[in-house]
Formats: C-alpha cells, sequence, structure tokens
C-alpha cells in the first residue's frame, strides 16, 4: 500500500481525520452485535447503522465535529462494510495508552474504504472493501408520536440490564403516570422479576408519560443494547403511540465529546390476539 | 442470639414453642438457582440495597423478595416454590465422641490438594492425628487409581481436638468444599462432630450474632470400605528419599505381611485381576528395599479389615519417628505398559502355600 500524501485528499470523496481512533471504536462498540454496517456519510458527521431481524436497528452518530478534520465532496453517501473488520483495523496497534491518528478515506461507490494509522511513528495502511448498501428499516419514530419518556442516569439501567433474568423471553416495559412509574419486567423460569424505578428517584432526570403503556419486547433483541448501555452516562427511554421502543444513549467519549447512539425496537406481538386485518 | 431480622412475623396462630413437629409452619422448597438469581450481583447488592422484605404469599403461591435499593429504586422478585416435607437427619450432634474445631483456612488448604473431580475423602483419625485421603469405590475408574492423595494433620493444627472413637469415616467431598466456601465468607471456625462411618458427620458453625448452620452428611458404612480397597495396589514415594521406592506388589510381599492381611489379598486376586496394576516388570533386588524385612508392609493397600484400623501406620518409611506434621504424600501409581499385566511375573518371594503356583 502506498502512503497516501497530503495534497491527494482534496480528490476524495470523504476524507475524515481523527487524532484519537478510540473515540471512532469506542462508539462503534456500542452497536457491534452484527458484523456489517452500513455508514451514511452526511455533512453533519457519520451514522452507523446494524440491524436485526428486521426488528431492532442500532445507530451510531459521529458528528463531525468529533474529527479533526471532516470533508465531504458529495451530498450524501452510503455503503455497507463489514464491521468486525473496520473494528479491528482501528484497533490494530492494540489498546495501548498513546493516541491512534486515523484517516479516512473514500472515493464513492465501489471504492473502498481506506484508513491510514499512526501510531508513534508507525503507520498502517488498511483499504476495506465497501459493499451495495441493504435497505435499511424505517422505523418511522418521530417526536410527535412519542407516549411516554425518561431520561435516566445510565447506572440504574445498566445495573437492571445486566441482572436481568435470561430465561425470559421478554422484557415488558411498562411506564405509567400512577406508581410505579417505569418498571422493568421479566418472565422467567425463575418466577417474576421487576425493577421499578419511581419518578420521582434522584437518578430520573425527565419523566413524562400521559398514559399507561405496557409492552413486550423480546429480550434476545435487546441483549445488544446491554453494550450500549454499559458505555453509556444517561439514557432516554421513549416509547411511542405504537409501542415502538427508543433507546438513546449519550456516550461520552476520551476528549468529553457527546456522541449518540439508538436502538429501536418493535415490540413483541401477542399471537394469541386476534389481529385485524384489512 | 441477636435477632438476624428487623422484621419477624410467621403470621398468627403458628406457635413456635410447638417444635419443629408443627404442621402448621410452612414449609416449602426453592430452587437454588432460583434464589441465586436474586443474588446475583453481590457487589451491586453491597452498594445499593438498603433493605429486603422477604414474604410468603401462600395464595398466590410465590415467595416474594423486594429490595428497596439507593435512589428510591425497588427490585421485587417473585419466585416459585414448592410445599415439601422437611427431612430430618437423626443425629446427636452433642453426643458425637469425636469433636474437631479447626480454623476454616486449615480444611481449604487440605482439600485443595485433592483432585477437583474426587468425589469422595476418608479422614482416619486417631489420637495422634488426622489423616484424610481419596476414596474411590469405582473400580473402573482410572484415573481415581492413578493417584491418591494423602495429608495428615497434627492435633496441634486444631483448636479443639476430641478423639474418642479412632474411626475412618468418607464422605463427599463436594459438599465438604461448598461447607468450606461458606466458611470462608462467614470467617468463623469450623466444629467437625462425629462418630464411626455410618454415621452422620455434623459440620457446625456459630455465628454469635445471627446464625447457627449445622450441615450434616452421611457417610459411608465401615463395613463397605473393605471390598472396595483391595483391588487397588500401589507404590509410594517418599518424598525426602527417592530412592527408597516401595513397591507392594501383592504377590512377591505376600510371605511377609501378617496373616489377616494375606487373606485380604487372596480374595481380591480370586475375584479378578482387572484392577491391579503393578508395575512388576522393572523390579530388581536393587530398587528392593533391603529394610522391608524389618517393617510391616502394610499395605500401601488400604485395607479396611476390623483388626486394622489404622491402615496408614507407613511403616514402610524410614522417616516414622518424625511425626507427620500436615505431609502431602501424593500417592502415584501408574502402570508402565498394561499389556505385561498379562505376562508371566517373576516372583522374587514366592509364598509357600501360594494358590495361584507361581
Amino acid at each position: 500500500m502506498v502512503l497516501r500524501s497530503q495534497t491527494v485528499d482534496e480528490d476524495f470523496a470523504l476524507n475524515a481525520c481523527i487524532e484519537n481512533a478510540r473515540n471512532v471504536s469506542h462508539i462503534l462498540k456500542a452497536i457491534h452485535f452484527k458484523d456489517t454496517a452500513t455508514i451514511f456519510a452526511t455533512e453533519n458527521g457519520l451514522k452507523v447503522t446494524v440491524e436485526d431481524s428486521k426488528c431492532i436497528q442500532a445507530n451510531a452518530f459521529i458528528q463531525d465535529q468529533v474529527f479533526q478534520e471532516y470533508s465531504i465532496r458529495d451530498e450524501a453517501l452510503t455503503f455497507q462494510i463489514n464491521l468486525d473488520i473496520l473494528q479491528e483495523c482501528l484497533s490494530i496497534f492494540g489498546s495501548t495508552n498513546s493516541a491512534t491518528s486515523m484517516r479516512m478515506m473514500y472515493n464513492g461507490y465501489g471504492t473502498p474504504l481506506v484508513l491510514t494509522l499512526e501510531e508513534d511513528g508507525a503507520v498502517t495502511d488498511c483499504s476495506i472493501k465497501t459493499m451495495e448498501p441493504d435497505d435499511i428499516l424505517d422505523f418511522e419514530f418521530s417526536a410527535a408520536n412519542v407516549v411516554d419518556k425518561i431520561i435516566m442516569k445510565a447506572e440504574c439501567l445498566r445495573e437492571a440490564f445486566n441482572e436481568m433474568d435470561v430465561t425470559s423471553e421478554v422484557l415488558q416495559i411498562t411506564m405509567s403516570p400512577h406508581p410505579p412509574h417505569f418498571r422493568l419486567a421479566t418472565f422467567g423460569l425463575l418466577g417474576q422479576s421487576h425493577h421499578d424505578i419511581p419518578k420521582d428517584s434522584d437518578m430520573v432526570e425527565f419523566f413524562e408519560c400521559n398514559e399507561t403503556q405496557s409492552n413486550k419486547y423480546r429480550l434476545n433483541l435487546l441483549k445488544p443494547s446491554v453494550k450500549a448501555v454499559n458505555l453509556a452516562s444517561k439514557v432516554c427511554v421513549r416509547i411511542d403511540h405504537r409501542g415502538f421502543l427508543s433507546l438513546q444513549f449519550m456516550i461520552k467519549n476520551e476528549n468529553g465529546q457527546i456522541c449518540f447512539v439508538e436502538y429501536y425496537c418493535c415490540p413483541d406481538e401477542e399471537f394469541n390476539e386476534p389481529t385485524c386485518t384489512k | 442470639m441477636k435477632p438476624m431480622f428487623q422484621v419477624y412475623d410467621v403470621g398468627s396462630g403458628i406457635d413456635l414453642t410447638l417444635g419443629d413437629d408443627n404442621e402448621a409452619i410452612p414449609r416449602c422448597k426453592v430452587a437454588v438457582k432460583t434464589l441465586l438469581q436474586v443474588f446475583k450481583s453481590l457487589a451491586s447488592i453491597e452498594r445499593s440495597v438498603e433493605t429486603c422484605d422477604i414474604n410468603l404469599d401462600g395464595e398466590q403461591c410465590r415467595l416474594i423478595f423486594q429490595l428497596k435499593c439507593k435512589h428510591s429504586i425497588t427490585k421485587t422478585h417473585h419466585l416459585t416454590f414448592q410445599e415439601c416435607e422437611s427431612l430430618q437427619a437423626v443425629f446427636a450432634k452433642d453426643l458425637s465422641p469425636n469433636v474437631l474445631t479447626c480454623e476454616n483456612k486449615l480444611l481449604s488448604d487440605v482439600v485443595v490438594n485433592f483432585s477437583s473431580g474426587l468425589e469422595e475423602i476418608t479422614m482416619n483419625v486417631t489420637p495422634c492425628k488426622v489423616v484424610l485421603k481419596s476414596y474411590s469405590d469405582d473400580d473402573n475408574d482410572e484415573m481415581a487409581q492413578l493417584m491418591k492423595t494423602e495429608v495428615s494433620l497434627s492435633p496441634d493444627e486444631f483448636s479443639e481436638f476430641q478423639i474418642g472413637v479412632d474411626t475412618d469415616i468418607t464422605f463427599c467431598l463436594k459438599d465438604m468444599r461448598a461447607i468450606l466456601a461458606f466458611c470462608e465468607v462467614a470467617a468463623m471456625p469450623i466444629n467437625l462432630h462425629f462418630e464411626v462411618g455410618g454415621k452422620p458427620i455434623v459440620f457446625s458453625l456459630v455465628h454469635e450474632d445471627y446464625f447457627r448452620a449445622n450441615f450434616v452428611l452421611a457417610t459411608i458404612a465401615s463395613d463397605s470400605n473393605s471390598q472396595h480397597s483391595n483391588a487397588t495396589a500401589n507404590f509410594t514415594t517418599n518424598t525426602t528419599n527417592r530412592s527408597q521406592i516401595k513397591r507392594s506388589i501383592s504377590n512377591s510381599s505376600k510371605s511377609k505381611l501378617p496373616k489377616t492381611n494375606s487373606k485380604h489379598l487372596r480374595k481380591s486376586q480370586a475375584q479378578g485381576h482387572k484392577t491391579l496394576p503393578q508395575a512388576k516388570d522393572k523390579i530388581s533386588a536393587d530398587e528392593m528395599d533391603c529394610n522391608v524385612s524389618d517393617h510391616k508392609i502394610s499395605p500401601e493397600i488400604p485395607l479396611q479389615s476390623e483388626n486394622e484400623v489404622n491402615v496408614t501406620e507407613y511403616k514402610g518409611f524410614s522417616s516414622l519417628e518424625e511425626p507427620c506434621f500436615k505431609k502431602v504424600k501424593s500417592v502415584f501409581f501408574a502402570p508402565s505398559q498394561y499389556e505385561q499385566l498379562n505376562y508371566t511375573r517373576t516372583v522374587l518371594a514366592p509364598d509357600s502355600d501360594s494358590e495361584d503356583g507361581t
């Protein structure tokens, strides 16, 4: 691989440079539950999306301000990439105290994503094949349709998620204007467990709930969000009128900058309920 | 004893003074895994739990644990349970003739020397010492035949050492490991109360302020020991002097054995040679310890006849005169070539009334 010199950079469709590659790999860890991801690059930054089973979607937003240099030629660039390989390249120098600087270059459709990583004088060039992007689910989750919303410190949700009964197939989230205001319930072989967080707890920063809603979500789909909870400092849980769940995690990187990771999950339908067909 | 609970209410109508036979006391059992789920993360419990309420809801058939934590967070677990009859172990701990008390670290350090797959352990007690050794009753278990471990402890190691009856007692090692793990957490000394094989052994633990724990383990009755241990022959290596490798081979040393032992040996040979791994092929006069004739070669074959309570007199060791302070004697035995077992053995000192004619 030829080391690309500075002067050639302006030709690339996407050219971004960051002083600490860990700021990127750290965020990607929060959504790394499948091996492929779709990357959307816009002038505002990068959005990395991972999906599973057409039921759950995770998005990581890395704003342009996180990068020391960020330039994009076109309106938007989209490509699919192997996330395992990308993460491996980003941490190619191993986990050391010194920062690895990274330059990311992409020249449009069909070209590979080129990474140049440098640490203490050692330089690595990586060229990762990009793929045709698959269609991404649109959960049609809009802020206007949000019925229940709670913002809390991540620690309390972290405990709840990590202690969750894994023999339970579903996680039931109940939000209500009456106590218990926010309840996570599991129904496993061991019995039923509830984790209740009242709205007046000092871990809760914001609570808005107009009607009582109780929805079940497949626990194995939500499992990957545990990674995000472990890295986050704050979590925002929102449920819309259809029962769709949105978990937004605020993650601070090493420089203190904030990035967001979002999980969308659709509720588990009860099969014994009669469905209306149009 | 101080109360462990801040509130303890068993409901009206139950007279606790009636004792364990009281039918009105609800009895139920809960799967241990279920219960452990409640206390899954000990670190977070210590950090955040303020109170724990335990309720038995007979109508809903649930055992409810409600943990009230910091920041007003509440965790509730509704566990299913089954009604049951409680087992009553018949034992009189206070009447046990043998009582040992020691720090749990002593026994923990001892059991660490035994292989993790070992199921049972035998404790041999005399007023002079306590010997713990590995036990195997499965003739087909080759691993158990390959290595046997023994540890001797002197009475000084125990804070209380009362031996009324010399005995060999065999019980489950896995259970003992679990008990010792509990003692480590409780940081209390452990008491052993026992009598003879066949009667239960009780490991007890008293935390003055809060609880008393009695772990009652069944033991193997002593008369069944003799059938199982005949089959093995082994040689020991004295850890201080490697040149004195003593091989007690049942055929050749028969003449030197006291009568009672040889009877047992013949019986074992009649039963079959399948588990008599004997490394005879490498024997030479040099290797045989010349001190053999001076000592009773008792069996490194751990016979448990009534005549011999102290099987492991270790008279074969020249360093017998020293008291054995917590010496680990790992007894290793392995046939160098299994096929040669069927070959004609060179018998160095044939028994005059030998039955098998070799």
